[in-house]
């Protein structure tokens, strides 16, 4: 566009009038331009004409920018580097320069502009100047930016998709209200439910038999309390065993899970193969070595029975407790090795049976339980063994030695102390000889798991045996 | 033992596969004036056999016997011996086996480790009740 007074000579009048109407329409129509900022620079770069685009874009009125020089819309960064100069260095030797780039208005916010720098030469080609064309180009630049970010976030979904969907467990979202967010294609395959029939549902209401299980508890604990929680369960609704994870999530929950119907089969058979191996263990160690020690101590019996040789009858006493202790000691083997699952069995219910034993065991005596809400069910290991077996050798002397009518076993927790004490309304100790060797042994059993045990007895008045025994670290066993 | 347990003495049968324990007791019994050992039996099959035979006071039963529980027989017992009492005299010390003793009719239940003047002492009280 050549904005340049042509040469009038030699062209008539009217020609000279037609060519400067021409030319005045076309500088009117050039100021009324508003989505472009179009104007002129002179050689060095100093703004010689503005139009409504120019203010509009770029915020100065005429009068203040005229005579100013053009790199004031320029950040500052571009200044520093030259870059106002260098567009018209490029633009004066080729002719034009284009760029789309950071401009700054007068009020110094930036936009996005697209400039078009065009050299201007007169007839004999000197340079006159430059014509400067500017488009504010920002709405577009922000299209394009939330469409890069679109695409780098649908991106990352369809990768996140592909992950979701080429990992052999079920995995499935939900959204705080339970309702599927997403579901992928094992877990599709596992509940033969399509995921178009299933997100948008109420995950309780599209599988109830599931509410109230193992897992159903773990993953509403996830949501309410916001943590990972892991489970391990039956599922009614899948006739399978589930191990799998909840995560809390921003949105609501992601669980994980799969089927180890497989894996639980075979860790049952295992259990069986192991259990029938120490059931028939039981059985020998039973019907050979117990059998045995039990005849000898009686036959010792039979034999101190017909002697009147008061030095020999004690040391086959000796002989004889020896022979019992050993014979209890098998069968306390025998029994561990019988109970199914022994190291899973809690706590309490190992000292309901040991009660339960001796109540069978005596008519003429009441045994009663009673156990502290507080007191854990947990297996509780060595301690656990320890402690059910004093209870039953304090047991096994009250029955035995004390006459008594009434026996009552209690069980309860001192802050992380576990208390555990057996008493009778029996004739008391007075100076038993045979119940001392007993109380020996129930005070180093009691030791092994750092206990302490405290016998109070009074001639006519009954005994208590009472236990004191920390489960501060033994309790994860 | 005064006068009058002479009237008559207690007949005790002995079931018991362990043949030395089972020896033990025929001679422990066997000096007791006031009990006299009618019949011993090492199985099932051999004590049903002989508590048809014999009317008995007192039965000492073991309950691991080779050819089953010791509890099976009790029912048997009383059949052929209206009144006998039932010691069961045991190794186990299993709850299931012992319960499943009592709920079959077991008077009494002793450990075999207990000393034997204790085991005289219950068959006598049995024999006299």
């Amino acid at each position: 566009v050549s904005m340049q007074p042509s040469d009038f000579g030699g062209v008539s009048r009217r020609t000279q009038e037609v060519l400067r109407q021409s030319e005045e329409r076309f500088r009117l129509l050039v100021e009324g331009v508003k989505d472009y900022a179009i104007f002129m620079l002179d050689p060095y770069g100093y703004v010689t004409t503005w139009n409504k685009g120019a203010q509009r874009i770029k915020g100065y009125d005429s009068e203040e920018i005229i005579g100013e020089h053009f790199s004031v819309f320029y950040t500052p960064e571009d200044k520093e580097r030259d870059h106002p100069e260098e567009e018209l260095r490029v633009a004066a030797a080729e002719g034009s320069y284009e760029e789309e780039g950071l401009r700054v208005r007068k009020d110094g916010s930036t936009f996005w502009a697209n400039v078009l720098i065009t050299a201007l030469r007169d007839e004999e080609g000197e340079l006159k100047g430059f014509a400067k064309v500017t488009r504010d180009i920002t709405a577009r630049k922000e299209a394009e930016e939330r469409e890069r970010l679109l695409a780098q976030e649908r991106g990352a979904r369809e990768r996140t998709t592909d992950i979701l969907e080429s990992i052999s467990d079920a995995f499935y979202a939900v959204d705080r209200e339970w309702r599927f967010t997403y579901v992928n294609s094992k877990a599709e395959e596992m509940w033969g439910r399509s995921r178009e029939e299933l997100v948008g549902e109420n995950v309780w209401e599209v599988f109830p038999q599931e509410v109230d299980s193992e897992s159903y508890r773990q993953i509403q604990r996830a949501m309410e309390e916001g943590v990972t929680t892991e489970f391990e369960a039956y599922s009614p609704g899948l006739d399978a065993w589930v191990a799998g994870r909840a995560y809390p999530s921003r949105e609501g929950l992601s669980v994980y899970f799969r089927d180890v119907s497989e894996h639980k089969r075979a860790e049952e058979s295992l259990r069986r193969v192991t259990e029938a191996e120490r059931n028939r263990i039981a059985r020998d160690l039973h019907d050979g070595p117990l059998q045995d020690f039990s005849y000898t101590a009686a036959a010792i019996g039979v034999i101190m029975l017909q002697s009147d040789d008061a030095n020999l009858k004690e040391r086959l006493q000796a002989a004889m407790d020896a022979i019992r202790r050993g014979a209890k000691g098998l069968r306390e083997v025998v029994n561990d090795l019988r109970i199914e699952d022994e190291q899973h069995r809690p706590f309490t219910e190992m000292v309901e049976s040991v009660v339960r034993r001796n109540r069978i065991m005596t008519r003429s005596a009441e045994i009663s339980l009673e156990v502290g809400d507080e007191v854990p069910a947990a297996p509780l290991g060595e301690t656990r063994t320890q402690v059910s077996r004093i209870i039953q050798e304090a047991l096994t002397n009250a029955r035995r030695h004390s006459g008594a009518k009434r026996i009552s076993v209690s069980l309860r927790m001192e802050g992380e102390d576990l208390l555990a004490e057996v008493s009778d309304d029996g004739v008391g100790l007075g100076q038993d000889v045979s119940a001392g060797v007993g109380f020996a042994s129930m005070r180093e059993r009691a030791a092994l798991v750092g206990g302490h045990l405290e016998i109070e007895s009074e001639e006519g008045r009954g005994t208590s045996v009472r236990l004191r025994v920390s489960l501060a670290q033994g309790a994860s066993e | 033992m005064s006068g009058e347990a002479e009237a008559r003495r207690t007949r005790v049968m002995i079931v018991e596969d362990h043949a030395d324990f089972r020896d033990l007791m025929k001679v422990l019994l066997g000096r007791q004036p006031d009990i006299e050992l009618l019949a011993q039996a090492g199985s099932l099959v051999e004590a049903r056999a002989q508590a048809a035979r014999f009317e008995l006071d007192v039965a000492v039963l073991d309950l691991g016997l080779p050819d089953g529980n010791g509890a099976d027989l009790i029912a048997d017992l009383r059949q052929a011996s209206h009144d006998v009492r039932v010691l069961i005299l045991s190794a186990t010390l299993e709850p299931a086996l012992l319960e499943k003793a009592r709920s079959a009719g077991a008077d009494e239940i002793l450990d075999k480790l207990t000393p034997v003047d204790a085991i005289l002492a219950t068959v006598r009280r049995l024999g006299n009740a």
